[in-house]
């Protein structure tokens, strides 16, 4: 093409200006919760570099030894070494935390995009079905599972909780793709030939992702949450695999003998956590209101 | 120059309100484009032209009628779905509204380059960017906007980023649903001069819907009229402008306000009343 052919009647180039007052940037993010967290993480999977003993190694010598200077944190009724196992144990936590939730967000997102997609008697149908879902009690359900599939491991419960904990998720979806799948935007990337993949991932993800970002992130919490109930139950994972939960689960033989340490440090190294999950999932969700009411 | 691209035989659409009425926003029209040729269709707004549009494009399966593309009839279920790729690569639809029209989320590189991706054309200027820069540079933008937001940009530019992506894949075929009726007014020359060259240049054919008459009169070779849904006349545009033969092609060129005010003072205004014709 020649570009003499015709005219460019207006290009114009538009200078930037810099903004001149930004905002602080620590005041836009919870740097306390995501320093906390990103601490808890990094050395959780560094956990090999952390650990003093073995954590799964039962020292029968040392059994419900008060925190001190061999054993930082103490031992448990097994023997094994509290401060090790936090690191060793949280990354299964987390595991489960991480993995738990990208299933639920996988099934809801997929699950609400079909639901909202589909013509309104299937829709319906679809949602329905997710109301009974969600009228079983969360954890009912998850124990219920949990019998059916037997045996437990960090996947088998991950799994379990992931497919738990979508329906929320797959509501709001499902209103959002309702609402943007008849605009203009979406009919002209059909007209394109787009698929069903690429306008879920291109049109309807970006614009329902600020709405479910806040569930996401506490769906993280939930799962910790739930694999920790579990365990404590004595329902989740046995006493061989360590995790907060099941680190726990021996805290009735604690109280007895009264070893504070062995309930109070997994307890608070979770809670902590939990903590700066939801200040997280907080700010997200104050972001999110504000970048809409900015539009 | 003379073989027909799309024939448009008695197409009729039908909007179900509910359950007993429905209203008739296309009404028996038949027409043919030739390749390569700038059609043009106006008529009050209602007057059923974007859905026209729409069922050329298969948004709106037609209540009767046939439309043929190249003699494959793309309302036929059974061969649009043979010839999807083709259709859907070779026909392109702008839209009325811009705003409505491109993803407010997504950045104007991704929204030009977005039919090159999901066809996964190659393009012979390499990267799906370098193609998106090349159209918006095409429609008389600079490349400072490929990364912006499209609530950054103003209305003009925003419907020229959807002019951008429907060239983007060197379409056949271009139904333009009034794409520069939120242009301003050197723009608009300037886009209109880009359908020209593009249709002497390249064989671009257009179905150009406006209802600016003298932008009309101006790109298109023939002219059809739309009133209530009823294709009223279709004639090549010098005809149509001299000597209009239906009525209310002849209210609608008197409404066109004249540049000589003395005769503007005495021109009159034509009203159409389809009870009494
Ligand atoms: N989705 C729809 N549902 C019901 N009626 C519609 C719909 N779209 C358009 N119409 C009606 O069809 C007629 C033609 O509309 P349209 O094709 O948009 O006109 P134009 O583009 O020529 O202004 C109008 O009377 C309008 O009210
Ligand atoms: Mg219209």
């Amino acid at each position: 093409m020649t570009e003499k052919d015709f005219e460019l009647a207006g290009i114009r180039t538009v200078e930037e200006q810099p903004l001149r007052a930004k905002r602080k940037w620590y005041k836009e993010y919870p740097v306390v919760s995501m320093l906390f967290l990103g601490i808890m993480i990094v050395e959780c999977f560094f956990c090999e570099q952390i650990m003093t003993v073995n954590p799964t190694y039962m020292d029968l010598e040392h059994c419900n030894v008060a925190p001190g200077r061999k054993f930082l944190f103490g031992t448990d009724t097994l023997g094994r070494d509290i401060f090790s196992m936090i690191w060793y144990g949280g990354r299964v936590s987390l595991l489960i935390g991480f993995v738990a939730t990208a299933i639920s967000t996988a099934i809801g997102v997929l699950f609400g995009a079909v639901s909202g997609v589909a013509s309104p008697r299937a829709d319906a149908f679809l949602m329905r079905a997710v109301e009974i879902v969600l009228s079983i009690p969360n954890l009912l359900m998850i124990v219920l599972l949990q019998a059916v599939l037997g045996g437990a491991g960090v996947i088998g419960i991950s799994i379990v909780i992931g497919i738990t904990g979508w329906m929320s998720i797959a509501k709001v979806v499902r209103t959002e793709v309702r609402q943007i799948r008849n605009s203009e935007y979406v009919i002209a990337s059909k007209c394109m030939g787009g698929s069903f993949w690429h306008i879920l991932w291109r049109h309807f993800l970006p614009n329902f992702w600020p709405s479910i970002m806040f569930m996401v992130v506490m769906n993280v919490r939930t799962a910790i949450v739930a694999e920790s109930t579990l365990s404590f139950m004595g329902i989740g994972l046995p006493l061989e695999i360590v995790s907060w939960g099941s680190m726990l689960a021996l805290s009735q033989q604690a109280l007895m003998t009264g070893s504070w340490w062995m309930i109070l440090i997994p307890g608070c190294f979770l809670i902590v956590t939990l903590m700066c999950v939801t200040d997280i999932g907080n700010s997200l969700r104050r972001d999110s209101n504000q970048r809409q009411s900015n539009l | 120059m003379s073989e027909i691209l799309i024939d448009v035989q008695n197409v009729t659409h039908h909007f179900k309100l509910n359950r007993k009425t429905a209203i008739c926003a296309v009404d028996q029209v038949s027409f043919q484009i030739k390749k390569g040729e700038i059609l043009g269709l106006v008529g009050e707004s209602g007057a059923g032209k974007s859905t026209l549009a729409r069922c050329i494009m298969n948004l709106y399966q037609p209540t009767a009628g046939r439309i043929l593309y190249k003699g494959i009839d793309t309302c036929d279920r059974r061969q649009f779905k043979e010839h999807k790729k083709m259709l859907q690569t070779k026909r392109q639809l702008i839209f009325q509204d811009s705003t409505s029209s491109i993803n407010q989320r997504m950045k104007a590189v991704d929204i030009i380059a977005e039919p090159l991706r999901i066809n996964h054309v190659h393009t012979p200027r390499g990267s799906a960017r370098a193609e998106a820069e090349f159209q918006l540079h095409y429609v008389g933008m600079d490349a400072g906007c490929l990364d912006k937001y499209p609530p950054e940009l103003s209305g003009g530019e925003r419907q020229r980023i959807a002019i951008a992506r429907a060239l983007s894949m060197e379409p056949e075929l271009l139904v333009a649903d009034e794409p520069i009726a939120s242009l301003d007014v050197s723009i608009q020359a300037q886009i209109i001069n880009l359908f020209k060259h593009l249709q002497k240049e390249h064989g671009f054919t257009f179905l150009f819907i406006s209802h600016d008459l003298a932008m009309v009169e101006y790109l298109c070779d023939r002219v059809g009229v739309m009133y209530q849904g009823r294709l009223v006349e279709l004639a090549p545009t010098r005809d149509l402008f001299s000597n209009p033969q239906h009525p209310y092609t002849r209210t609608l060129l008197s409404a066109i306000p004249l540049p000589d005010p003395k005769r503007e003072r005495n021109r009159r205004k034509g009203v159409y009343d389809a009870q009494k014709s």
